[in-house]
């Protein structure tokens, strides 16, 4: 008979069982959009695209990054769904907005805004916080001076106190 | 001026207020005179009346300068006979020099205090001096009526007040006026320098400063001595060494050695027979003598001789034929005498030959403990040997190693080997407490003097003479067993400090000239201190329990000795001596961290230096609850500290900003991202459905 491996590689059954689910439901919202939207749901999935490709390459676990990025580039296209949609959702109406240049434009430029963004506020973030850490720090050293004071030089762990 | 900003006070400060302080108690002693009677003349100088621990000069009485005295200016680092020199203050008799007054006095030339006794000089010739001029024999009646009888008047009252002499010889009794003149006994510990040819054999084989205080059946002894010396008029046994002596007497006896050779009368060698005999309870006593001169008459058959048997036991190639001369080679012969407990050779002659079954017996058992390896068993052996020894001899001293002692004895020996720096002896009297030899020895006298209360004494000073804490170890035993002992410590010695008030007077005196380099109390103060408030128990600073490392600080036990000393004498300006004891404890508040707590501390000390009470003093470094307050609230100052340098550290990194930015950053995106898209989503939706 034969033995089993001492230790056998554990398959994480979930993730197959994650991915089939998020599939079937984008399966679900696809026909419902394409039900409730008709073409405009195809104008809203090109529009899209920037959003899907930021979602695809942000690896961070909060998505901030894609999500900034879908969300303005989902502003660009939102005033021309709902123009395809108020002319009826046709593939004439999606047709017209696809080949006009300042529909693109204001689609994906509204995702590259998002992604200036995304570059843009974490060196004004840092700007701020390096001037809130000087303060900080000036702060937490006046009290380690106080403390070598009133405590002497062995209170930094090292050395006698001294008057 | 708030405390926090007074300037903080420093050893230094302490330093120069001490040395502007005048102590009000100088102890001043009178300057040469004692009793504002007798001026010591230090420019006379009286040789011939030295002891070894005593010097000699020439006094005058104010009173009456026609009067012919001399002082003994005394050592400070030997115990004196105090109870002969107590008794002789009142004691009178025509044929001893009489002690007219003792005190304390400021010696000029030694710049020192000393204890000083102020005696008559005596009158007439040395006999030693005389009896070397040639053959000047003394008739037998001017003998016993001029000389035997007042010196038998003195023995007498001696024993009547409990004290001996010891120190009767040619050259301490003087010749004048057809009468002998007794020199004085209290110059020396009993018998240190007496004539060896004037003690029984168990004094001269014991060390000189170990003898029995008082053993007036040696007084006995030395008169019969004596008098065969002035009977003979010359001194035949002037030239016999010491070691040729003691051999004599070991093997023929006392009379046999020294008298019954020569031609005298019938009554003269009773008078020998009865005295001149090894055996302290045989030999007469001073009231034997008397009737003996009233003509009584005694049927004194020859001391026997101390052969005992008539199969010797052989020891280093040499018979021996007693049990008191084969010890007496033994102790001779320390290394040697172990090969005796090799074997059962001396259990079994002592049992057939001497038949002695008991001492056999406890030869045989001590001999079942030898163990043959010499080196590592060393200590357990001597103790063997000096067992054996003791069984052997059980009416000798207790022989260990080179000295031999009695346990009246011991306590002087002690006193001076410690004193003048003999650790060798110190040491080997420590091993005879130690190893309880004096037990043992008394558990073998069939008979003699009530030793209960020297025992108890002495087995207390057996548990304090090992312990090494202050306050105890050899230092406190000779205070414990020689109570009028002054204070040996070099601080005090000068003061000749033998009160406890005085010690702590002398303290405050030399402070200011101490304090730079030495504590305050050293083993000899401490010891002197634990003495006279009889302390038992190691001290321990329980107060700072918390704080083991102060629990058992020495300074600090020393300052609560001293706070005791103080309440006990109820004494106060002391500041000299505060103010030494704040210099000294002043790096031990470095162990307060906090600045501001020292500084009060150190203003507060300042404050009860000032004051003199060594109690305040005390109650600010045995405040427990500041050094924990300073120990606990330093532990989390570290640990704050610790964390604040660790923060300003994440703080200054790099890495830290980058990371905060980034999540911030985003987070901003985020935010603005999402109120752009939900405004668009509003105003387009207001566009079309005009809400």
């Amino acid at each position: 008979m034969e033995e089993k491996p001492a230790s056998a590689p554990v398959v994480n059954s979930d993730i197959p069982s994650k991915s089939k689910k998020r599939f079937w439901i984008l399966v679900v919202i696809c026909i419902l959009g394409l039900v409730l939207l008709k073409m405009s749901f195809v104008f809203l999935f090109i529009g899209m695209m920037p959003a899907m490709v930021a979602y695809l390459i942000d690896h961070d676990k909060n998505k901030y990054s894609s999500s900034t990025v879908a969300a303005l580039n989902f502003a660009g296209v939102f005033s021309y769904l709902m123009e395809i949609y108020m002319q009826g959702g046709t593939f004439e109406a999606v047709k017209e907005r696809l080949f006009d240049a300042n529909v693109w434009l204001v689609m994906y430029g509204a995702a590259a805004a998002g992604w200036f963004l995304v570059w843009f506020s974490p060196i004004v973030a840092s700007v701020a916080l390096d001037g809130i850490y000087r303060g900080r720090i000036l702060h937490l050293e006046t009290m380690q001076k106080k403390a070598e004071e009133e405590w002497g030089k062995q209170v930094t762990g090292h050395g006698h106190h001294e008057e | 001026m708030s405390e926090d900003h007074k300037p903080t006070l420093k050893q230094e400060d302490f330093v120069a207020l001490l040395r502007q302080y005048t102590p009000s108690e100088r102890l001043e002693r009178p300057r040469d005179m004692v009793r504002e009677q007798y001026r010591i003349l230090t420019n006379q100088p009286l040789p011939e009346l030295n002891s070894k621990f005593a010097r000699a000069y020439a006094v005058r009485d104010e009173q009456a300068p026609e009067l012919s005295l001399y002082a003994l200016v005394f050592d400070s680092n030997i115990p004196l006979r105090q109870k002969n020199i107590a008794a002789l203050k009142d004691f009178r008799h025509p044929n001893m020099v009489a002690l007219l007054a003792d005190g304390i006095a400021e010696i000029g030339i030694l710049s020192e205090s000393r204890y000083v006794i102020i005696l008559e000089k005596p009158a007439g010739q040395q006999l030693s001096v005389l009896l070397s001029q040639g053959r000047n024999p003394v008739s037998e009646n001017i003998l016993v009526n001029f000389m035997l009888r007042p010196l038998v008047e003195i023995l007498i009252e001696f024993g009547r007040l409990g004290i001996s002499h010891n120190r009767i010889n040619l050259s301490n009794v003087y010749l004048g006026k057809n009468t002998v003149i007794l020199g004085e006994c209290i110059s020396e510990p009993s018998g240190y320098s007496q004539d060896p040819l004037f003690e029984p054999i168990d004094r001269v084989i014991t060390s000189p400063l170990a003898k029995a205080d008082f053993s007036l059946a040696s007084d006995c002894y030395a008169v019969a001595v004596l008098m065969l010396h002035l009977i003979l008029g010359f001194k035949p046994f002037d030239k016999i060494s010491k070691d040729a002596l003691v051999e004599s007497v070991l093997t023929k006896g006392s009379y046999q050695t020294l008298a019954m050779q020569w031609d005298l009368s019938d009554s003269m060698h009773d008078l020998f027979r009865g005295l001149l005999n090894e055996m302290r309870r045989e030999r007469w006593d001073p009231e034997s003598i008397s009737s003996w001169i009233s003509g009584r008459l005694f049927n004194l058959i020859t001391p026997s001789s101390p052969v005992e048997v008539s199969r010797s036991f052989e020891f280093m190639g040499q018979p021996y034929y007693s049990r008191r001369s084969l010890a007496h080679a033994m102790f001779k012969n320390w290394q040697e005498a172990s090969a005796v407990l090799a074997d059962t050779k001396l259990g079994r002659w002592i049992e057939t030959s001497v038949h002695k079954p008991e001492a056999a017996e406890v030869v045989l058992r001590l001999a079942a403990s030898y163990n043959p390896d010499t080196v590592r068993f060393e200590r357990a052996n001597n103790d063997l040997i000096a067992r054996t020894i003791i069984v052997l001899d059980p009416g000798g001293p207790i022989r260990f190693k080179n000295l031999a002692v009695t346990i009246e004895g011991i306590s002087v020996l002690l006193a001076y080997s410690l004193l003048t720096h003999q650790q060798d002896d110190v040491q080997t009297i420590i091993q005879i407490f130690e190893s309880d030899l004096l037990a043992f020895w008394l558990e073998q006298q069939k008979s003699g003097p009530d030793y209960s209360a020297l025992m108890w004494k002495l087995q207390k000073i057996r548990s304090y003479i090992k312990m090494n804490a202050l306050g105890f170890g050899p230092e406190r035993c000779i205070y414990d067993l020689h109570p009028g002992l002054p204070c040996q410590s070099p601080f005090v010695k000068r003061y000749y400090a033998n009160h406890l008030s005085e010690v702590l007077y002398a303290l405050n005196i030399v402070a200011p000239q101490r304090s730079a380099n030495d504590d305050f109390v050293d083993r000899h103060t401490a010891g002197f201190i634990a003495s006279k408030l009889d302390i038992g128990k190691e001290l321990r600073i329980h107060e700072l329990d918390v704080i083991p490392n102060l629990a058992t600080n020495p300074k600090l036990i020393g300052l609560k000795l001293l706070m005791r000393a103080q309440t006990k004498t109820d004494m106060d300006d002391l500041t000299g001596l505060g103010f030494w004891i704040a210099i000294r404890l002043f790096s031990l508040f470095d162990t307060i961290h906090r600045a501001s707590q020292r500084r009060q501390i150190y203003n507060n000390l300042r404050d009860v230096a000032v004051s003199g009470t060594i109690n305040d003093i005390g109650e600010l470094f045995l405040k427990p609850e500041v050094f924990v307050a300073d120990y606990t609230g330093f532990n989390s100052a570290v640990a704050e500290y610790k964390m604040r340098k660790a923060h300003i550290a994440d703080l200054k990194s790099n890495n830290s900003l980058i990371r905060q930015s980034r999540m911030a950053g985003r987070g901003i995106a985020q935010t603005l991202a999402y109120s752009l898209c939900l405004a668009t989503v509003y105003f387009t939706l207001k566009s079309y459905f005009h809400f």
